[in-house]
């Protein structure tokens, strides 16, 4: 007996086969701008540790249009300075540090003209400042330390790509800026009157990305894994990774492993240690934090329960 | 479900249903699908758009370009998806939208579309956010546009810049090529349909439509309907079973007809009539056998009560027998067992029957099997075999049947009484138990010869009775011969002729011989000469005729009379008779006229010898009644075959001699020479 009922499956069947043809995951795209403690990333690109498949890097002229693709979705991971990430979360944006990549010790300076001569010399000079980022963290915490007000200083808002321009053309006096460009500009006479030695620990670049990316965790730890061995290829042949470096940097292989001075690259059990729960980086968080708001650079409370996830380190 | 259209049809549409349903499923997920990617994408490219913009317009405000925020957006407004594209300040006037109208305008004005909580959103948040309408075709996308001001690090004030896009056109585009392949498919597959349904009709329905008409037409009768198709599929293979099987029944019926004709031929060619009848009695069958003898027609008695084939004094009798046996009444008598009836022909002429009656069950229908066998013939056989028998114990001759052995196997009482044996002493014996010893050895050869090969013989014959007495009887011998030919018995009968016998030498005896003296007369006289004068022919000796003449005779009868005449006769025929053989013969021709006849005589002297004793003798004297009687005589002789070889001319000589003895001299012999004829 032929029965019609008995054909109705055929289609849905058809259907389902078709549904099963879903499209391939695009890769996870990772901005960042030009930094020493980023440039790791580049080198396990370069040596074919991650996979572009799964990890794509974006190159951004300045950490403000990092954050400004990683606001708008262009982005999801972000390689940013921890005030940078609070500001995200501060704005409502569900984000995570997965990764800390370095600790700044040194990298992130004020160059000041020879004829300013410290810190209190700054006083009525021109200061570039990229405000939208770590710039402004910089300087509020540089002038905290040495009895300095916002007001006491003209501030020019310069994203870090402009800053070497400015510098040359004598549009400024000072410039907040970070490696590669403050050993550009010691090159072109400037001199170092701060760095982020005299806030030690203060200063973390982390990895960040939008929660909905802890959903597939698989791309990041593959990534995270490709950074680590990417930090193991720095020590262990720190010449040829020099050599990398340097091209991007636009600074000498030596003046490159020289930058290396001023950070800390913490391995996997320091990020374990960092990141859990009782991690130090907690610590670091809320008191950086505190700070910003105090120099009305935050809003509102910060989270570092929120914040901080250390399921990828593990 | 039951499908009342044909499958040719059926399968046809079922397929092209479940193409078109298919096709149309699978058209309305990818649309769908393909909707949803097209939403999905240009979110994100309306996103792109707007971050794009984002901060060029930021830095173009910041310097107060308005000039070239109009510009941006222009290269924008192009773009053939858009609908609005607008930046408004911090408080939401429009600084430069692609409609003119809207510019220094409140957006709320303008752009009730526009949700204002989203707006605020973006601009508390700093991120870009899209919205698609109920509908699916508008997409709306938000961002915040903000200038720093100059008083401290982070004195933002943001404006909006919103983005409308028509999804209906990225949507028509992506559809294009699943409208037209859907198009494709559906034709394809409505072809697809056609060309199954004409494959099935040829493959299928043609040759299923031949195999039903050839069904058909066999069902109907037309036995040697085959399909005929070939090939090595399903159809081919059944067509080939259900010719097979066709065949087979074919066969099948062909045999069963055999068999039937057969049947048919046989229950015809039985000898015996055969009537098969209902329980009723109706006749339902009726062999050839029945019609010969019933001198009924098949037709005529088909249907008809079986009490017509009898006589009608006894058809009430046997409806009754009928009406017992169908209540139930099973008399043994009846079934299987032979009775004689009498039974009546078409003609109305009765006959007496013999009838055998079965009970046969055919398709559970209890009939009944008449066989009947005409036994006229057997009636009248008893009968003359009773009217034999009753011949047999009558007869006054007697009757004995041996068997082709010749063991008597029964003799009638005539036999008993005639031989002295009872039935009892004789049965197993042979016939010749009593035979008379009379006959040799040739005798009884010829008689058995002419009974082998005539059939029968017949003669007087002497046997000896229980007493041992002998007794002539006339016996008449038949051999009764069987169907193959051979001899099954002998008959013999016979009667006592002894008296018979008596009366018949009483009558030789008055024909062949002289009263007085006993002798031949002259008949047997002549009898006896011509014999011997026939045998003496073949023999080496000779034989001889004596006529004798008496002296005196005549004297004495007429001095001393006729009696004393008649007693020297009868002691002259006893003294001539001493003087000769028992072999020869003394005769007395009549008077005193005496012969002898010497047969078969060695030499002469015998006959001499013979003829000077008779001539001694009578010269003797005879005493009659005291009488002393001299006569004398004379004797004439003739020699066979010497002097003669026929009848008259021995008498002639022997007379012409006797004449010559007595006229030479009483006392005297003379023997016939020729010289005497002178």
């Amino acid at each position: 007996m032929l029965s019609i009922r008995s054909l109705l499956p055929l289609p849905l069947l058809l259907l389902l086969l078709a549904a099963c043809s879903e499209p391939p995951q695009e890769a996870i795209r990772l901005g960042t701008n030009v930094w020493p403690g980023y440039e790791p990333l580049y080198l396990a690109q370069h040596l074919d540790l991650i996979n572009p498949d799964e990890v794509r890097l974006v190159e951004y002229p300045s950490a403000s249009e990092v954050i400004r693709a990683f606001r708008n979705r262009s982005l999801e991971a972000a390689a940013l300075t921890l005030d940078e990430a609070l500001l995200l979360q501060q704005d409502g944006i569900p984000v995570s540090v997965i990764l800390v990549m370095d600790i700044s010790d040194g990298g992130d300076v004020i160059m000041a003209r020879k004829d300013v001569a410290n810190m209190v010399a700054l006083k009525g000079k021109r200061v570039a400042v990229e405000s939208g980022a770590l710039g402004a963290y910089v300087i509020a915490r540089a002038l905290e330390l040495h009895g300095l007000k916002l007001a006491e200083i003209e501030v020019r808002h310069l994203d870090v790509s402009a800053h070497e321009a400015a510098y040359r053309d004598g549009e400024v006096d000072a410039v907040v800026t970070f490696e590669p460009v403050r050993t550009q500009l010691l090159n072109q006479g400037a001199h170092e009157i701060f760095s982020s030695r005299e806030m030690p620990g203060e200063i973390v670049d982390v990895l960040v990305v939008h929660n909905a990316m802890l959903e597939q965790p698989q791309r990041l730890q593959s990534l995270v894994k490709g950074w680590f061995s990417a930090l193991d290829h720095l020590k262990n042949q720190p010449q040829s990774a020099a050599g990398i470096i340097a091209k991007r940097l636009g600074v000498t292989p030596q003046e490159a492993l020289d930058s290396y001075q001023g950070l800390q690259l913490p391995s996997r059990q320091e990020n374990q240690q960092l990141l859990s729960d009782s991690g130090s980086l907690h610590v670091t968080v809320e008191r950086l934090g505190a700070t910003m708001r105090e120099n009305a650079l935050l809003r509102g409370e910060a989270s570092s329960k929120a914040l901080l996830f250390d399921g990828m380190v593990k | 479900m039951h499908v009342r259209i044909p499958i040719k049809y059926l399968l046809p549409l079922i397929l092209l249903i479940f193409s078109v349903a298919s096709t149309a499923l699978i058209y309305l997920y990818d649309r769908t699908r393909l909707t949803e990617k097209v939403t999905e994408q240009m979110t994100g490219v309306a996103a792109d758009r707007l971050t794009g913009m984002q901060g060029t317009l930021e830095l173009l405000l910041e310097l107060d370009e308005h000039n070239g925020v109009s510009r941006q957006l222009a290269a924008f407004s192009g773009l053939p998806d858009n609908v609005t594209l607008l930046i408004t300040d911090a408080q939401g006037r429009v600084i430069a939208s692609n409609r003119q109208a809207d510019r220094s305008r409140h957006i709320t004005d303008r752009h009730p579309e526009i949700s204002t909580s989203i707006m605020t959103e973006v601009i508390t948040r700093r991120t870009i956010e899209t919205r698609l309408d109920e509908q699916g075709r508008w997409l709306d996308a938000y961002a915040s546009v903000c200038t720093r001001g100059s008083g401290s690090l982070r004195s933002d004030s943001c404006g909006l810049l919103y983005h409308r896009l028509d999804l209906s056109y990225h949507q028509r585009i992506a559809l294009q090529p699943l409208k037209t392949q859907t198009g494709f498919i559906a034709i394809a597959m409505t072809a697809a349909s056609l060309l199954l349904g004409y494959l099935i009709h040829l493959m299928l329905f043609r040759r299923t439509a031949i195999l039903a008409e050839t069904v058909n037409r066999y069902a109907q009768g037309e036995r040697s309907a085959r399909s005929g198709l070939i090939g090595g599929d399903e159809i081919a293979h059944l067509a080939g079973n259900v010719d097979a099987m066709m065949g087979r029944i074919e066969a099948d019926e062909q045999a069963l007809r055999a068999k039937e004709q057969r049947l048919k031929t046989l229950f015809n060619s039985v000898r015996d009539p055969i009537v098969v009848t209902t329980l009723e009695g109706k006749i339902i069958s009726f062999n050839h056998a029945a019609e010969k003898l019933f001198g009924y027609s098949t037709g005529e008695v088909y249907g008809r009560n079986i009490n017509i084939l009898m006589p009608q004094r006894d058809q009430q009798t046997h409806d009754s027998h009928l009406l017992h046996y169908r209540a139930g009444v099973r008399n043994s008598t009846v079934i299987g067992k032979g009775r004689e009836l009498i039974a009546c022909n078409a003609g109305g002429e009765e006959f007496p029957v013999e009838v055998t009656i079965t009970e046969m069950r055919d398709s559970d229908e209890l009939q009944l099997i008449g066989v009947i066998r005409d036994i006229s013939e057997r009636v009248e056989a008893e009968q003359q075999m009773r009217l034999s028998q009753q011949v047999f114990e009558a007869a006054g001759e007697a009757i004995v049947i041996t068997d082709a052995d010749t063991r008597i196997i029964d003799v009638n009482p005539a036999y008993e009484e005639i031989t002295g044996y009872s039935r009892e002493e004789m049965i197993g014996e042979k016939p010749s138990k009593i035979k008379s010893n009379r006959y040799n050895h040739e005798f009884y050869e010829q008689m058995w010869e002419s009974i082998n090969r005539t059939g029968s013989w017949s003669g007087e014959i002497w046997d000896r009775r229980k007493g041992g007495e002998t007794f002539p009887k006339w016996l008449n011998i038949n051999s009764i011969r069987n169907a193959h030919g051979e001899v099954s018995h002998y008959v013999g009968i016979f009667s006592d002729i002894t008296a018979q016998k008596a009366v018949e030498e009483q009558l030789e005896q008055l024909a062949y011989y002289d009263p007085l003296t006993k002798l031949p007369n002259r008949a047997l006289y002549r009898d006896r000469l011509e014999r011997e004068l026939l045998q003496v022919q073949r023999r080496p000796h000779i034989s001889a005729l004596l006529f004798i003449d008496l002296d005196k005779f005549k004297q004495v009868n007429d001095t001393l009379g006729h009696d004393i005449g008649d007693e020297l006769l009868i002691a002259v025929a006893e003294r001539l008779t001493g003087c000769v053989r028992a072999s020869d013969t003394v005769c007395r021709l009549g008077g005193d006229e005496f012969t002898v006849i010497l047969s078969d005589v060695e030499k002469i002297e015998g006959i001499t010898r013979v003829a000077s004793g008779i001539i001694e003798q009578l010269q003797q004297p005879f005493i009659l009644q005291g009488h002393e009687v001299e006569i004398g005589g004379s004797i004439g002789i003739a020699l066979m075959p010497q002097d003669a070889t026929d009848f008259v001319e021995i008498n002639k000589k022997a007379d012409i001699a006797m004449y010559h003895a007595k006229a030479s001299g009483r006392g005297n012999y003379q023997f016939y020479t020729e010289g005497l004829n002178g």
